[in-house]
């Protein structure tokens, strides 16, 4: 049954609506995590950028407004670390205003409850908030601070007193995939909804590092036969579309006002320091050459035996593989070979298509 | 029922989505959608007007008697209130 959620998304999709918008507010962040996808945390910033070239308070309440004229309904403010930007309360106060139901990612440690209180207050809906291990060592050696993991779920607690929704975004990595199962404990016990992330990108800045971290395939195997057998799909056999909804229903913008099609693609589409968001909405020739890419223009995907049981994200192929319609031959992204191995689990007779608990798997470019 | 203005809460999201208006209760996670009446009596609810002010323009713009607008108007804003979509403004 279509529930009215889905007939929502499935309209800004064909309309190509942007029902959700990502923008970074800022990329200054009090972690530095090993997989960010910003850039290599072991620089002091971005390459050839400035902290001073970010986006403004006034640019960004702009901002704000136009992706709402435009259709705007689910808006994530994210970083960096978001809660870094003194402006945070206002433009949560300015989106919510409006009529957006706005989510913040955040990694946690700095939400004290004053801030929770000041965030809730203003308007905001959800925060999501990542976790990196059930272990303060895991966790505070991804994200190399110590004391992080104890006051991230302080964070989420409080959060979740305060009447927010938090889901924990446990980014699942070779450092803490035995971890898995404790984590989804970890957020069940705590009563919060909890999403599953495997697949890790590249950087801005175009350092690769970061994909060294991902699970290998004997660690993806163990996993789907253990903690997440649940999640392993049926298998749609009549699944033809490989389109996500990036430049659809889907949209980023980055702390410096370049448009994305999702804030994890990041194919410069378009700045909105040089143009109005309707303008590169409407005409930007990246979107419109993503809107008008059809079935057959995935020639690789649509080729594979796997597919039915493949989570394809455009702007996780794009980030990994510089091609936004490939791979350009199967296997050559983690996407590929977790296809495969939820296809092969699938006919040993593993699956259970029942998900029985609140966890999800996320898919890039719809979150 | 009240003269003080009706205004939006927070805690509901909306939208105007391909010619219908959604609203999105956000803690309930519950997409809502509003008919041609609803959705005029939603954007009406602007913090300026009260309910009978709201239910005279939907009379006339609506050329539906001015009792029945205000007793439709008065159980949609209640329903509306009950769910914490709209509230009354606080006296300044």
């Amino acid at each position: 049954m279509t529930t009215h959620d889905e007939r929502i998304q499935q309209r800004a999709f064909e309309k190509c609506i942007p029902l959700s918008v990502t923008l970074e507010i800022t990329l200054r962040c009090n972690l530095r995590c090993v997989h960010c996808y910003n850039f290599d945390r072991e620089l002091s910033y971005l390459p050839e950028r400035s902290r001073e070239e970010e986006l403004g308070d006034d640019e960004i309440h702009r901002i704000l407004d136009e992706v709402r004229a435009e259709g705007c309904l689910y808006l994530g403010l994210t970083g960096g670390e978001a809660l870094m930007h003194p402006g945070i309360v206002d433009f949560v106060r300015h989106a919510s205003g409006t009529g957006m139901a706005v989510r913040i990612k955040s990694n946690g440690t700095l939400l004290r409850p004053a801030t929770v209180r000041r965030v809730a207050e203003a308007g905001a809906a959800a925060i999501d908030l990542s976790l990196y291990g059930s272990t303060p060592e895991t966790h505070d050696a991804f994200v190399k601070v110590p004391g992080a993991w104890k006051r991230t779920l302080e964070g989420a607690r409080t959060a979740r007193d305060a009447g927010l929704a938090v889901k924990l975004n446990a980014v699942v990595v070779r450092s803490n995939a035995d971890e898995v199962g404790r984590m989804l404990e970890m957020a069940s016990e705590m009563g919060v909804s909890c999403n599953l992330d495997l697949q890790i990108t590249t950087r801005y800045d175009g350092s690769r590092s970061s994909l060294d971290l991902a699970v290998d395939r004997d660690t993806l195997e163990r996993l789907h036969r253990g903690p997440l057998r649940h999640l392993v799909p049926g298998g749609d056999a009549t699944r033809k579309s490989v389109q996500c909804a990036c430049a659809r229903s889907v949209c980023g913008v980055t702390a410096f006002g370049d448009v994305y099609p999702c804030i994890g693609a990041p194919m410069h589409s378009g700045n909105l320091r040089e143009q109005s968001f309707h303008e590169v909405w409407v005409s930007s020739p990246q979107f419109r050459w993503i809107r008008d890419l059809r079935p057959d223009d995935f020639p690789a995907c649509r080729s594979c035996a796997h597919m039915p049981y493949c989570r394809r994200s455009s702007g996780v192929i794009y980030s990994n593989t510089g091609v936004y319609n490939g791979p350009e031959k199967l296997g050559d992204d983690f996407i590929c070979m977790e296809a495969e191995v939820l296809h092969q689990i699938h006919d040993e007779g593993h699956a259970n298509e029942t998900v029985p608990t609140g966890f999800t798997l996320r898919r890039h470019s719809q979150d | 029922m009240t003269s003080r203005p009706l205004e939006r809460s927070r805690s509901t999201a909306w939208q105007s989505i391909d010619g219908e208006l959604v609203l999105l209760r956000v803690r309930a996670r519950e997409l809502l959608g509003l008919n041609e009446v609803a959705r005029r009596i939603w954007e009406l609810a602007d913090g300026t007007r009260a309910v009978q002010q709201i239910a005279a323009i939907v009379a006339a713009e609506f050329d539906v008697p001015p009792e029945v607008a205000e007793a439709d108007t008065a159980r949609f804003v209640e329903e509306l209130i009950g769910l914490d979509a709209l509230k009354l403004r606080e006296e300044s």
